[in-house]
């Protein structure tokens, strides 16, 4: 009984592969059209887990508090007890005007010398706050450090919200933008497979009345075409894979010097096992729903 | 349970179609088990379509029909095929697929049924000796003459030893020779027990097979 299944499987694949061989022009087109489409899914995979890595998200968020010039020294800890208090906060570090001279005189480095002529230190005493991932959330940073900012020792709070909700907005807006390609992409290689297999189906329409008529049911007729629209779908899986492979080789070198000046880390990595193979997977899905989509338009057509 | 006699019964039979056309009217007919039953008429007198209506190609507009115990009226599309197993069929125009071998076209039949792969080599080559195609079997069709191309159709239509064997004009583009060797095969098919429906205008050949015959005129049963 096994081994019969066993044989009919290979069967309907032997068919399946039997009919994309023969299936010329109208079955590169097929494969070319989920190859692009996938292209954009391997494109969004890589996009999405190294925009996080770019813009340093992993990292919990800082925020300084600059402190007002009249605020004396005995009032620095029961400020930072206070603020210590706070359930968003991870770390509080005091920075005395003293301490943020020798830090900027640190960061000129030869250039220091420039420093010399004041008469006074400029630099304002603040607060160094490590925020921890809750306090991410927009609304919440907001909140939080509004209620800083009028506080009578703060002069003034520098949290880079609006760098935040620009980030945010960008990235929403990047993966909507993909999503949308990709879904249209998706839904004209659904139609093309659908068409590619009628075309296959109109082709062998004797030899299908022939099956009819020796008893083969409808599964058995139709289940090699099935296979043609899932192996047409692995193929442009593997195909959108192998060029992505290509492009990010040759891209790889020309743009890792660019990553290292601008964002946080220095090399792209390639796409993991676990997305090649939701790629492959997505492939074999689309081409197995053209298949469907073909046989539900000829029933409809039968009608 | 009692052995069927009848493996075909056919009552108040109506097929009319889209088109107002009335194909068959009031048909009643029965076939006993091993009988060869030919169905003449001229062109367009409804033989065809009450052969399409024996293997629910069509389906009749009113009255019953029963094939091997089983109102075929009543099965559902996606059951036709039980009832197509246990029938052979065999056209004028042969309806063998050209990109197969004859082994091929032949074991194609036992194929769909799943069967294993010895079971499949050794009722086709059974078939195919009986045919007289046994050392042509890995030939396509289009190397092989008519009345061979026909008989690779009848040796299709028996291999799975089927209740009821339809055969819609099957020597209409035979020359006469050929012809009388189609006819001899099925009268042999029909000695070794399978129930024969032969439809044909030729009314010589019908002359000659001395078999029970059926004349159909515009859709009617004129005589028996």
């Amino acid at each position: 009984m096994l081994i019969a299944r066993i044989r009919q499987i290979l069967y309907f694949l032997h068919q399946g592969v039997k009919n994309l061989s023969v299936g010329g022009i109208s079955a590169i087109i097929a494969v070319t059209s989920i190859t692009c489409s996938l292209l954009l899914i391997c494109l969004y995979f890589i996009i999405s887990s190294h925009l996080t890595k770019a813009f340093d998200l992993e990292k919990d968020i800082r925020v300084v508090l600059y402190l007002k010039e009249s605020v004396s020294k005995n009032r620095i800890e029961p400020l930072q007890q206070k603020l210590t208090n706070y359930e968003e906060i991870l770390g509080i570090k005091y920075v005395s005007k003293e301490k943020a001279l020798e830090k900027f005189h640190h960061i000129l480095g030869e250039d220091a010398i420039i420093l010399e002529g004041l008469n006074n230190n400029p630099l304002p005493a603040s607060f160094e706050i490590e925020l921890n991932h809750e306090a991410k959330e927009i609304n919440r940073l907001k909140s939080v450090l509004h209620q800083w900012e009028v506080l009578p020792e703060v002069e003034s709070v520098q949290g880079g919200v609006e760098w935040i909700e620009k980030l945010s907005g960008f990235i929403i807006a990047l993966r909507i933008s993909l999503c949308f390609l990709g879904g249209i992409l998706i839904i004209i290689s659904l139609f093309i497979i659908a068409s590619t297999i009628h075309l296959t189906i109109d082709n062998r329409r004797d030899e299908i009345s022939i099956m009819r008529l020796v008893g083969a049911t409808d599964w058995y007729i139709k289940l090699p075409f099935l296979f043609e629209g899932v192996i047409e779908g692995i193929l442009g899986g593997t195909l959108a894979i192998f060029l992505f492979w290509v492009f990010y080789e040759v891209l790889r070198w020309r743009i890792t010097p660019c990553l290292q000046l601008i964002f946080n880390f220095s090399e792209i990595n390639f796409l993991t096992m676990k997305q090649i193979f939701i790629v492959l997977l997505v492939g074999g899905v689309i081409g197995g729903g053209g298949s469907l989509l073909s046989f539900f338009l000829q029933s409809f057509q039968h009608r | 349970m009692q052995p069927l006699s009848a493996i075909v019964q056919m009552f108040h039979v109506y097929k009319t179609f889209d088109d107002n056309y009335r194909a068959l009217i009031d048909i009643n007919l029965r076939i006993e088990k091993g009988e060869f039953l030919f169905l003449v008429g001229p062109s367009g007198a409804g033989k065809t379509t009450l052969m399409r209506l024996l293997f629910r190609e069509e389906r009749a507009s009113s009255g019953q029909i029963i094939v091997y115990g089983r109102n075929i009226n009543k099965i559902k599309a996606g059951r036709i095929y039980q009832l197509r197993r246990k029938i052979g069929v065999v056209f004028q125009d042969f309806k063998i697929i050209p990109t197969k071998t004859v082994f091929d076209n032949v074991a194609y039949v036992l194929q769909v049924l799943g069967q294993p792969k010895s079971e499949i080599e050794r009722k086709v080559y059974a078939a195919l000796n009986r045919v007289g195609l046994e050392k042509r079997m890995d030939h396509y069709p289009k190397k092989l003459s008519g009345g061979e191309q026909q008989r690779v159709a009848i040796a299709r239509a028996v291999v799975n030893d089927p209740v009821l064997l339809l055969a819609d004009e099957p020597t209409g583009n035979l020359d006469a020779d050929r012809a009388h060797e189609i006819m001899k095969l099925f009268n042999d098919i029909n000695l070794h027990g399978t129930t024969v429906l032969m439809a044909t205008h030729n009314i010589g050949l019908v002359g000659k097979m001395k078999k029970r015959a059926i004349y159909l005129r515009e859709g009617k049963i004129a005589h028996c």
